[in-house]
């Protein structure tokens, strides 16, 4: 059969089986339990080996080891007495990079708001900054990243008495744009390559879910403000027909954090964990911060 | 709001209608278009489009599952838009589901291009009939609604790995099915 009469005769399938194929809930199965416990077993071997890890990186400021090119400087402590910048050198994969859900890239539902009783107000950057105190953009954007289009403005929402219900600011930083602004997928990987910033002083909509329950995850400490990182290898198609494995995968991080009252949330696509933290880094101390 | 009332406020030639089938079923719409077209800036107009559409054909039309009927005009209307485009640009889940199944295609019969798209379907319809309800609905999710094997995992609660493996036994399956229906086997 042709592609195109196949497609058509999609189209003509019944509703029901639309209707089916939409409302189809997976019912979760009774053994759920054993993954979990397996999970929370190797969590307790993890925390384990944590501790004593940072133990004794804590004997061994500055030193950094040659065989963990993943690893990620934070910075140390506030007790911190000594002038110079010392680090802690910290394995992402084992401590700060949790596992993202697979439902992290699912839809999120949309709050309406009556536009009887609410009005859509577009601020500039001076309104932005204005509101935020500071320009939002990061002081370190890795090379070959350009500004989106869209960056210097954001909608926002106010109730009639003008008070501000929905206030997040959006800031892209992609490789390419297509000409209607939005970020060009790249040949290779079927995938944005750069990252986004979210901020609301509100709250954020959190839909990124992490594997791990809400009270395991862990947080990096950088400059006293509580980072959680996340980590997913993001498959893309098409997939091999006798193996079934994705043509490859790339590296989707999240990072999130509230610095001054602000809640960030920071989604990066097919670059690097460093240059993830670098960008992180330079939001919290405001300035670039070089990670070694 | 329920889809009977949505249905109501057609039948009152009420805007409300389209405001609240926006509310209810917008995202997904939106998700089903981006999957052919592969442009949020198309997939917006494609949709508004369904809804200029369903606003044309209810009444008389009074579609129960409201959802369905107006899938398949976003996804056609979409599929219209998808073709109008520069081959050369064409890069979405789309194209990808659908390099799947010409993979599945039967012989090189000469009265296939005859078939008419409404036979295929009853025959589709009739292989359907004879999967488990999780292989119906990931084939479904794939093929008519596009989605990502990472969606349709997330749905049927699978690895994306195994979406990918039923769905090639599924194509196979459809391809045996498909040829003792012509009576080639």
């Amino acid at each position: 059969m042709k592609t195109s009469l196949f497609s058509q005769a999609m189209s003509e399938v019944r509703d029901k089986y639309y209707e089916e194929a939409a409302s189809f809930e997976c019912q979760r199965t009774t053994h759920t339990w054993i993954k979990w416990s397996a999970t929370a077993v190797c969590l307790a071997v993890l925390v384990l080996v944590v501790f004593s890890m940072q133990t004794e990186y804590l004997h061994q400021q500055g030193v950094t080891q040659p065989d963990k090119p993943n690893d990620v400087i934070a910075n140390p402590s506030n007790h911190d007495t000594s002038p110079q910048t010392i680090a802690i050198q910290i394995s992402m994969s084992d401590i700060f990079l949790n596992d993202i859900d697979i439902k992290a890239t699912a839809d999120a539902a949309r709050i309406w708001y009556d536009p009887q009783l609410y009005r859509d107000i577009i601020w500039d950057k001076v309104a932005i900054i204005n509101y935020y105190g500071k320009d939002l953009t990061p002081p370190y954007v890795p090379d070959g990243l350009l500004a989106a289009p869209g960056n210097g403005a954001a909608q926002v929402i106010t109730d009639k008495d003008g008070n501000i219900v929905e206030d997040t600011v959006w800031l892209g930083f992609y490789h390419a744009y297509d000409e209607d602004g939005s970020p060009k997928l790249t040949e290779d990987a079927t995938a944005r390559k750069g990252f986004s910033i979210t901020v609301s002083k509100i709250g954020l909509l959190h839909d990124c879910i992490y594997l791990l329950p809400e009270n395991e995850i862990k947080t990096s400490d950088i400059n006293g403000v509580e980072v959680t990182f996340g980590y997913r290898a993001m498959p893309y198609g098409p997939y091999d027909a006798e193996t079934h494995e994705p043509s490859g995968y790339y590296d989707l991080y999240v990072a999130e954090f509230v610095c001054d009252d602000i809640e960030y949330q920071i989604l990066a696509n097919q670059i690097k964990a460093e240059e993830v933290v670098k960008v992180v880094c330079s939001i919290i101390y405001g300035e670039e911060v070089a990670i070694q | 709001m329920e889809d009977e009332e949505i249905i109501a406020l057609f039948f009152q030639r009420s805007e409300q209608a389209i405001q609240e089938l926006e509310i209810k079923y917008g995202p997904v719409f939106r998700k089903l278009s981006y999957n052919i077209v592969s442009n949020w800036h198309e997939a917006e107009e494609c949709v508004n489009d369904a809804y200029l559409a369903a606003w044309k054909t209810i009444p008389p039309a009074k579609p129960k599952p409201l959802q369905a009927y107006i899938c398949k005009i976003v996804r056609n209307i979409s599929l219209k838009c998808y073709y109008r485009k520069d081959a050369a640009k064409r890069n979405s889940v789309y194209t990808v589901a659908m390099q799947e199944i010409e993979a599945a295609r039967t012989s090189p019969n000469p009265v296939e291009g005859e078939v008419e798209a409404r036979e295929l379907a009853r025959l589709i319809e009739d292989f359907l009939d004879t999967l488990p309800i999780k292989d119906r609905v990931i084939f479904m999710r794939r093929y008519a609604y596009l989605d990502a094997y990472s969606d349709i995992a997330t749905r049927v609660g699978l690895s994306e790995k195994n979406v990918s493996v039923r769905l090639t036994r599924i194509r196979q399956k459809m391809k045996r099915y498909v040829l003792k229906r012509e009576g080639l086997v």
